[in-house]
């Protein structure tokens, strides 16, 4: 502050240092000011611009690979200026994509990039990064006090106060010796009998204690999230998962041969993104196409997939297909942002996906427009069924004799034969044990009168069943003991069953009118083989999704639209098929007691660690059980979780579905959790060790992934950015670990399996995937690495680009991976049969309708003779959440039309449903300040209204008459509730303490776009923790922000996932379902993780919706936009013409009233 | 005032400076029907230009969904209202342009948003107009409820009312290219230009006391290359170059091509009176009246010519040589399925198939013993 | 522009055979003589001064034009200790503005001097073609900084939430030449060396004009002032240094005042303002 008073002597010393003549000086070279005259054409001094031209250079560029769980995989430039990463772009270089014949990509797939890449450095320099090793101070008391236990084996409760308790700074040694020190007593503490007694003691089920076998290791569960975005970084878990082994050798002093490994978790399958009923219909995994094939087709129909918002950089293919003739359809349960982009949109209802594809099907039947030929090549439509046993017709027992030997691409393993490495095998390999247990199948010479054998090999041109196969109607079938059976064909059965789906049934149940249903019915059908269906996550996340596939499948085949690059079906939810690089077990299953040191060599390969399905461990760790029947399939049988350590995922506990049940009911039973991250997830809150790990711009190793929707294999460059904190790659974050368990353990081998981490030579555990994968033998990884640094990737060696899953069924008549070889639309095994699903039925949704839950509609029919609740000696009547997943209830239409979801009459009246969306993706949810900023109506940099958790947040969208109905404005705060049986966890009635953060209040837009009844909540936001409903009272600001972790919520408390949760159904837990394996062409049956196991419907939930406070700023009146009259159900006067165009009406020559909308 | 020719709405109009053309204008086209508003090209500008304190709010390039989404809130609605009503004849447009319609004591009729109508950036998104869906409801082309994205950056206007009302002349028109500037060193933040902007595109910053607006990248176009949220456009819209007047137009000449050859991209308000230069190809699903109002007459006649893209490669080619580089494409031509886009002298940049190639590898690669198969 | 020329004689004439006591309306400002002159409007040495009270026009003759009158009139006391001139203004006002932002507007306030005496004085409103004037002006929001308030966007907006800013990562070294050259890279105008891009350490600036839309800064900062709030709104000191180009002795002189009511939205050419006004300065050089 200047001093008051300046003396006129004191004022004058300091003029004349300048002195007047300083001043006139001033004054007078003033007087040359500029007048511009006119600044259309001259402007004098443009030396300024040089402002734009400084703040534009960067001082170098570098290139990284960004990765998040959305299948884009963009390889961006970082532009670094004095040190910081101060901008991101695309390479511009995806057009240079070559392969090892020389077939090249175009510049067409360029710019790979998008506005959450872009804003990573938002991110990278955030103050939400892990800057160090943390943990948490009651955690690290419990290891320090040597693990003190109660009576039952369990920890302290005191020292198990996760997301409230203090972090702790540790060095990685240190953090390191302490994971070591947890997973050897775990492992200890629940091994053999007096550790299947402690678990007996906390209350698991019998089962789940018995999957352990004894070996402690069993309980450690270990966790790569989507491992493809990561063959060594995020792999590296199951490589760990696998070295545990070692552990159970040494704890139980067994050898190799008994050792066992720890558990892995599933991700695919985790994710709600398998398409459960596609291994049912084709035996293996999934089929999917490059989005780039929908230039190739006639009618694309996007079915329930926003791809405009999902798969964005790909969106272009659509726009560009359409623009050049592909006509568009879009089916969604709302007028979403890709409806605005097709020539045909249908709104329907959700979760009634099944029952319209059996609408299509039934007038594509009713109408005789199937593809004959189609049907008879490649579907089982035309074979046998006995309506004794609703078991397909064995030929053996009519026509007798050996099953026929296969010759077509397929091979039968005899007993003991081992595979060759699975980027090895070409043939199909059958166990022979399986192959004589399905034997060949029988169809009927409706001409000759005589039942034909059909053997697997009999596919496409192989095909011997003519033109006068019985499709329609009953046949009484000799068998050879001179009995007679009554038989149908399953094109019959499937028929009958479809011809309840009439188009005026079908629109009462789906809302889709019948005149679209049948429009569209009969062009598919018209054009056969140019039809792609792309489907996305939404129906996929509905309980009845393997109905879902069959049922599509079943229109797609009845029109010859499998496995043609112009004609498939694609799933399109996550990235998964790992087997892309079939050769990574040369990685994850190196045997940990026979490493193979050598780079040059390959590794010596055996699998100790067992895949699970996470759903358990959402589950409460209960297998499925009702009444007196168990519905979890033994194979499928989980074991308590007690130590959980995962990577490159909050999804498996900060964005858990049902996740304030999971944080409130069942980390409690789990003794120790840890997190590899780089941002502060809300997993991290709820974490007891989170290691500190390198963003991708700072990755010192390089890593491969590659992706189910491109041809591109995407390299992740190590870069020269230096790392801005005390971070660590994930891979050598597993190696200290591993160094402090061969410290600990004395077993040097635990430290061995990461001797070429340590030595930094990553990339030949690379090559070893490579050489041995079928889609990327015969790259150089130094080539592949050379080239992403410079923004290119290259193509993978599959056998078409574009890829398209059942290409070379079609092309080249191989058999699917199915018993019979073909599309397989009947399902005869024994669960199947006993779930009334032996047909490609529709079930109702479980929790996602208004009608009663889950049951199936459908005629009376003779092949459906499910067991139902009695059964299983359970009340017909008993809804509550855990009966209803086994509960097999036949309905006619007209019955469950007339039925009531048992919440109705309590409010429960609006499906809520959470989909991905444009400015989140799975695993990097809306978070940074600028791209929050954009998501949707309540975004605000400056946060006006000190109630919002973040400068935006999240909300749900309502239907404007709905909101009208509930005294609910547009832009005012709701409480949204949903089963109180379990939601937002079970026993919140007596725990306001949790449940203070659990219950979703959010935002509620009037959205027109959806219609009446459902209301939807986008995926996915940081929901409210302990810490951030503290932050929000402590904090000046009123951030949901927590004040000792720096944890933003997007919500002032709950969340998206507090109105979910978990649901287990029969189907996907059999033990009999054939299918491929995981890598290369051998088939088994029963469980897989990935493949055939649960999948969760996590977008079910019935909810009630009641105000919370008005949206107005600080709570007073209404929000701003609907209260200038800018909002819909708010416009004003002006905006109505504005709405309509009559604003500014654009005069005269437009008023003939024949132009208006032509 | 003096009186200056304006192609946009077929007549000439009052200016504040006599007119004078730039040696090239830049403009751009944008295709409304490829727009996903994923927002890449707002945080590509964001993190370039407008990473600032200041400027949190600001978007030089913004992504709004029509009919209820606005940045600022109301910006158009709010002028239209103001304005009164337009009418056009026979091309020309019959009303008053905003330099016309000035009130006494201004140069251009604007107004001034309140600092919070800059929040809530994208209000409206995905909101549809013509009332709430329906359970069931099917749609055809012209979908009777709808929205469109608008992709909104400067248009670097012929005439541009920021340059008019700038009382001290620190807002200028580059001879070279017609890019608009406000000198930041000159700038006294009266906020004037925020004020006549009728695009809302100048916005005030208050820890700088200027205002700053889009710049079209300047120092990438002195290079050849195309602005940041032309290059990170993943939807491809988006194609910058120079246009000429109707007179000059060429028709290798890409934004030509598509703005006076096959009229398909069209001024945004051109009634406004600014001609404007970025060229929207209309959405092809909304009801006419409202693209009329926005887009002015010609908008059936682009829309009956985008929709028969389908049976003219040489408009569909182009279409589909969009963000495929990131380099200014002076030249343009088709040779059957490719086209190729050229710098002024033919050298070639870069070329892109019609339709992506189909490649089939042998289902064993005898040279490296390995079966190549799509299912691994 | 002529009107002012053939006015002076008469005004200098009034002022010559008239000597007004402090405590009546004077008819020209007199800057009584003191040792020190002060920057503080609270300052008792203020009260010995006479006030003369000005009148407020619209600034209607250039666009923008102001065309709804706000501000009826300002107050003036002067001091002088023959180096320089010191001017305190007084103005109701009800609420302050001092928060810059979009559509927010700063109160403020200015006193402009011909560059030169001369026998006439070039046009009021910002000079003239080769006859520029001297203007010393202050605003409320500079006012707000000098007096503290941070240079940060929190100031402004409490509620702003920003993850991350370019120039304040992690990797450099806060106050270390890059961040400091990073931080101005990110404000073009401040990189420029813009007067009013701040952070300000003076409320006041010193400019010269000569003609509407030529202001610019003078080439050094001379001037120095200060404002606060009165119970009905500003009285701000303005403190500028006399050259002997704006007249010896008894020459007459002239002075023009101007205020702006930031919730009026006035700023640049929208304000209230003075014609010519004489000015007396006791003892001057």
């Amino acid at each position: 502050m200047k001093p008051n008073g300046l003396s006129r002597r004191e004022f004058l010393e300091a003029a004349s240092a300048l002195g007047f003549g300083a001043f006139v000086q001033s004054a007078t070279r003033a007087w040359g000011l500029d007048a511009v005259e006119n600044p259309l054409a001259r402007y004098p001094s443009r030396d300024w611009e040089n402002a734009y031209r400084d703040l534009w250079k960067t001082d170098s560029s570098f290139t990284f690979l960004c990765a998040p769980n959305d299948t884009h995989n963009c390889i961006v430039n970082a532009y670094v200026r004095s040190g910081v990463v101060t901008r991101i772009g695309p390479t511009m270089r995806y057009g240079e994509a070559t392969d090892l014949d020389g077939n090249r990509a175009s510049h067409r797939w360029d710019p790979r990039v998008c506005q959450k890449g872009l804003a990573l450095t938002r991110r990278f320099y955030g103050d939400r990064r892990v800057r160090h090793p943390m943990v948490r101070k009651g955690f690290k008391q419990w290891v320090e006090a040597g693990f003190p236990r109660g009576a039952d084996g369990r920890p302290p409760k005191e020292l198990l106060d996760r997301a409230r308790d203090e972090w702790l700074r540790v060095s990685h040694e240190e953090a390191a010796g302490i994971v070591a020190a947890a997973l050897v007593d775990i492992a200890e503490t629940y091994t053999g009998e007096a550790g299947q007694e402690l678990l007996r003691t906390q209350g698991y089920q019998e089962e789940v204690v018995a999957a352990t076998q004894g070996a402690g290791t069993q309980v450690l569960k270990f966790r790569g999230g989507m491992p493809l975005l990561g063959l060594t970084r995020v792999f590296g878990m199951y490589r760990l998962a696998n070295s545990m082994a070692l552990l159970d050798a040494k704890i139980r002093g067994v050898g190799p041969d008994q050792a066992l490994g720890a558990r892995g978790f599933d991700n695919y399958s985790w994710h709600t993104d398998l398409p459960p009923g596609h291994p049912m219909v084709t035996g293996q995994q999934t089929v999917e196409f490059d989005l780039s094939s929908v230039e190739l087709c006639r009618t694309l129909v996007v079915w329930g997939m926003n791809w405009v918002t999902t798969k964005m950089p790909d969106a272009h293919w659509m726009t560009e297909a359409r623009l050049k003739g592909t006509r568009v359809v879009n089916i969604a349960c709302e007028y979403s942002s890709t409806s605005s982009k097709a020539d045909d949109a249908i709104v329907v209802r959700p979760g009634t996906t099944p029952a319209l594809a059996l609408g299509l099907a039934n007038v594509v039947l009713r109408e005789k427009l199937y593809d004959a030929d189609y049907v008879r090549r490649w579907t089982d439509l035309p074979l046998l069924v006995r309506m004794d046993t609703l078991k397909y017709l064995s030929a053996a027992d009519v026509l007798g004799g050996a099953p026929a030997p296969l010759a077509n691409q397929t091979r039968v393993l005899a007993p003991g034969e081992k595979a060759p490495p699975p980027g090895k095998q070409s043939d199909q390999l059958l166990p022979a044990a399986l192959r004589d247990e399905w034997g060949d199948y029988v169809w009927w010479d409706a001409a000759a009168g005589a039942a034909r054998r059909l053997v697997r090999d009999g596919v496409g041109q192989r095909s011997e069943v003519g033109g006068d196969a019985l499709l329609e109607g009953a046949v009484e079938v000799t068998l050879q003991d001179g009995s007679t059976v009554r038989c149908r064909p399953v094109f019959d059965l499937v028929k009958e069953y479809a011809a309840h789906f009439d188009p005026k049934t079908v629109e009462e149940m789906t809302w889709a009118p019948a005149a679209a249903v049948e429009r569209l019915a009969r062009d598919i059908a018209a054009h056969p083989g140019t039809t792609l269906f792309a489907v996305g996550m939404g129906p996929n996340q509905f309980f009845n999704n393997d109905n879902k596939d069959r049922d599509i499948f079943l229109l797609a085949a009845l029109t010859g639209n499998v496995g043609r690059l112009a004609g498939n079906v694609g799933s399109f939810a996550g990235n998964y098929r790992v087997a892309l690089f079939n050769g990574v077990p040369q990685y994850i299953n190196e045997d940990p007691f026979d490493l193979e040191l050598d780079p040059a060599k390959p590794a010596r390969v055996k699998q100790y660690w067992r895949p699970e399905s996470a759903h358990y461990y959402n589950h409460e760790h209960h297998i499925l059980k009702v009444g007196n029947r168990t519905l979890t399939g033994k194979g499928h049988v989980p074991t308590p979780t007690k130590s959980m350590w995962f990577a490159n995922a909050n999804s498996i506990l900060g964005n858990v579905k049902w996740h304030y049940n999971t944080v409130v009911n069942v980390l409690p039973t789990i003794e120790m959790i840890c997190v590899n991250e780089w941002w502060w997830s809300t997993s991290c809150e709820w974490a007891d060790v989170v290691f500190a790990v390198d963003s991708w711009a700072e990755l010192k190793f390089p890593d491969i992934s590659a992706s189910v929707t491109n041809p591109f294999i995407t390299v992740f460059p190590a870069t020269p950015m230096p790392r801005l904190f005390d971070t660590r790659g994930d891979i050598e974050v597993l190696a200290q670990v591993g160094e402090a368990l061969a410290e600990r353990t004395g077993d040097a081998r635990f430290a061995d399996c990461w001797k070429l981490v340590r030595e930094k030579r990553v990339e030949a555990y690379l090559q070893r995937i490579l050489d041995a994968s079928s889609c990327a033998s015969g790259y150089d990884m130094d080539d592949l690495h050379a080239k992403a640094k410079q923004g290119i990737p290259a193509l993978l060696l599959s056998r078409t680009y574009p890829k398209a899953v059942g290409y070379e069924q079609i092309a080249d008549d191989r058999p699917w991976y199915t018993k019979s070889g073909r599309l397989e639309f009947y399902r005869d095994e024994d669960e199947f049969i006993e779930a009334g699903e032996n047909l490609p039925v529709h079930r109702e949704p479980i929790d996602s309708t208004f009608y009663e839950p889950n049951v199936i509609v459908a005629p009376p029919h003779e092949a459906l003779r499910p067991k139902g609740p009695a059964d299983y000696g359970v009340s017909p009547g008993e809804l509550d959440c855990e009966t209803r997943q086994g509960r097999n209830v036949v309905l006619t239409w007209a019955q469950a039309r007339d039925s009531k979801h048992p919440l109705r009459e309590q409010g429960f009246r609006f499906v809520f449903h959470t989909p991905k969306y444009r400015h989140g993706a799975h695993t990097m949810p809306i978070d940074t300040d600028f791209v929050a900023m954009l998501f949707g109506p309540f975004g605000d940099m400056y946060r006006h209204d000190k109630r919002a958790p973040f400068v935006a947040e999240g909300y749900v969208d309502i239907n404007p008459e709905d909101g009208r109905a509930l005294g609910v404005e547009d832009g005012d705060y709701v409480w949204i509730d949903s089963d109180p049986s379990d939601r937002p966890f079970r026993g919140w009635q007596e725990n306001a303490k949790d449940y203070e953060f659990s219950r979703l209040l959010c935002r509620a837009r009037y959205y027109p776009g959806t219609p009446r009844g459902v209301t939807r909540m986008w995926f996915n936001m940081y929901g409210a923790t302990p810490g951030s409903v503290a932050g929000a009272k402590s904090r000046a600001d009123g951030l949901a922000k927590n004040p000792a972790t720096n944890y933003q919520a997007m919500f002032r408390s709950g969340s998206h996932q507090s109105a979910t949760r978990g649901w287990l159904k029969p189907t996907w837990m059999t033990d009999s379902l054939v299918r491929k394996e995981m890598f290369g062409q051998q088939l088994g049956k029963g469980f897989l993780p990935d493949v055939h196991c649960p999948t969760g419907a996590p977008r079910e939930s019935i909810v009630k919706i009641t105000k919370a406070e008005a949206g107005g700023i600080g709570g007073e009146g209404l929000w701003r936009p609907a209260q200038l009259g800018l909002r819909p159900g708010y416009e004003s006067p002006a905006m109505k013409r504005y709405l309509t165009g009559d604003l500014a009406p654009a005069g005269t020559d437009t008023a003939d009233p024949t132009k208006e909308d032509a | 005032m003096a009186r200056v020719h304006n192609w946009q709405i077929g007549r000439d109009m009052s200016y504040w400076y006599p007119e004078s053309r730039p040696q090239k204008q830049f403009a751009a086209v944008f295709d409304t029907n490829k727009c996903i508003s994923c927002q890449t090209c707002t945080i590509a500008c964001k993190t370039t230009w407008t990473s600032g304190k200041g400027q949190e709010y600001m978007l030089w390039n913004n992504v709004e969904t029509k009919p209820y989404g606005f940045y600022p809130m109301a910006w158009d609605l709010k002028l239209l209202e103001r304005l009164g009503p337009q009418s056009w004849r026979d091309g020309a447009y019959q009303g008053r342009t905003l330099f016309e319609a000035a009130e006494a004591g201004e140069r251009v009729l604007g107004w001034r948003p309140e600092e919070i109508d800059y929040a809530y950036p994208n209000v409206g998104e995905d909101d549809c107009a013509g009332g709430d869906v329906e359970q069931g409801a099917d749609f055809r082309i012209p979908h009777d409820k709808w929205f469109f994205y608008l992709a909104r950056i400067c248009n670097h206007c012929t005439y541009p009312a920021c340059l008019a009302s700038c009382p001290r002349a620190s807002i200028y028109k580059r001879p070279e290219d017609g890019i608009v500037l406000i000198d930041q060193g000159r700038c006294r933040g009266y906020q004037e230009c925020v004020k006549a902007c009728p695009y809302k595109k100048v916005f005030y910053n208050p820890m700088t006391g200027t205002s700053e607006k889009c710049i079209a990248c300047f120092p990438k176009l002195e290079q050849g290359i195309q602005p940041q949220c032309f290059v990170n456009c993943i939807g491809k819209i988006r194609f910058a170059g120079h246009v000429s007047t109707p007179a000059e137009a060429r028709e290798d000449n890409p934004l030509d091509y598509l703005v006076h050859v096959k009229k398909v991209a069209l001024p945004l308000y051109p009634q406004w009176g600014l001609e404007p230069n970025v060229y929207y190809v209309p959405p092809i699903h909304v009801p006419r009246r409202f693209l009329r109002q926005m887009f002015g007459p010609q908008v059936d006649a682009a829309i009956e010519t985008y929709r028969g893209a389908a049976d003219d490669l040489d408009l569909a080619g182009l279409l589909c040589l969009f963000g495929s580089t990131e380099r200014v494409v002076p030249r343009w031509k088709r040779t059957g399925d490719v086209v190729i886009g050229m710098e002024e002298d033919g050298s070639e940049i870069v070329r892109v198939p019609i339709t992506e190639p189909i490649f089939i590898r042998r289902a064993f690669d005898a040279a490296r013993g390995v079966t190549r198969t799509n299912t691994p | 522009m002529r009107r002012w020329q053939r006015m002076l004689p008469v005004l200098a004439l009034l002022a010559g055979c008239q000597a007004e006591p402090a405590h009546e309306t004077a008819t020209e400002v007199r800057a009584l003589r003191r040792d020190v002159v002060t920057t503080d409007p609270a300052d008792p040495a203020w009260d010995e001064a006479p006030e003369y009270r000005a009148t407020l026009l619209l600034q209607d003759m250039v666009e923008p034009r102001l065309l709804a009158p706000s501000t009826p009139e300002v107050r003036v006391r002067a001091l002088t200790d023959g180096a320089r001139l010191a001017v305190r203004l007084e103005w109701a006002d009800a609420a302050p503005d001092d928060l810059p932002g979009p559509a927010r507007f700063s109160d403020a306030c200015a006193l402009q001097l011909p560059a030169q005496a001369a026998a006439d004085v070039p046009a009021p409103q910002m000079g003239e073609a080769g006859r520029p004037v001297e203007i010393t002006y202050w605003r409320a929001s500079w006012q707000a900084t000098v007096d503290g308030r941070p240079d940060d966007v929190k100031a402004l907006y409490p509620g702003a939430a920003v993850d991350a800013y370019p120039f304040e990562a992690a990797s450099l070294e806060p106050g270390s030449p890059e961040q400091v050259a990073m931080a101005k890279r990110y404000a073009p105008a401040r990189a420029l060396g813009n007067d009013l891009a701040g952070p300000r350490e003076q409320p006041v600036q010193d400019l010269v004009s000569e003609g509407p839309g030529t202001l610019r800064p003078a080439e050094r900062a001379r001037s120095d002032g200060r404002g606060r709030r009165t119970p009905s709104g500003w009285a701000v000191v303005l403190v500028r240094p006399l050259s002997p180009l704006h007249g010896a002795g008894d020459t007459p002189r002239q002075v023009a005042f101007a205020v702006w009511s930031g919730e009026n939205g006035e700023v640049g050419a929208r304000k209230m303002r003075t014609g010519w006004v004489p000015l007396r300065i006791e003892g001057a050089p």
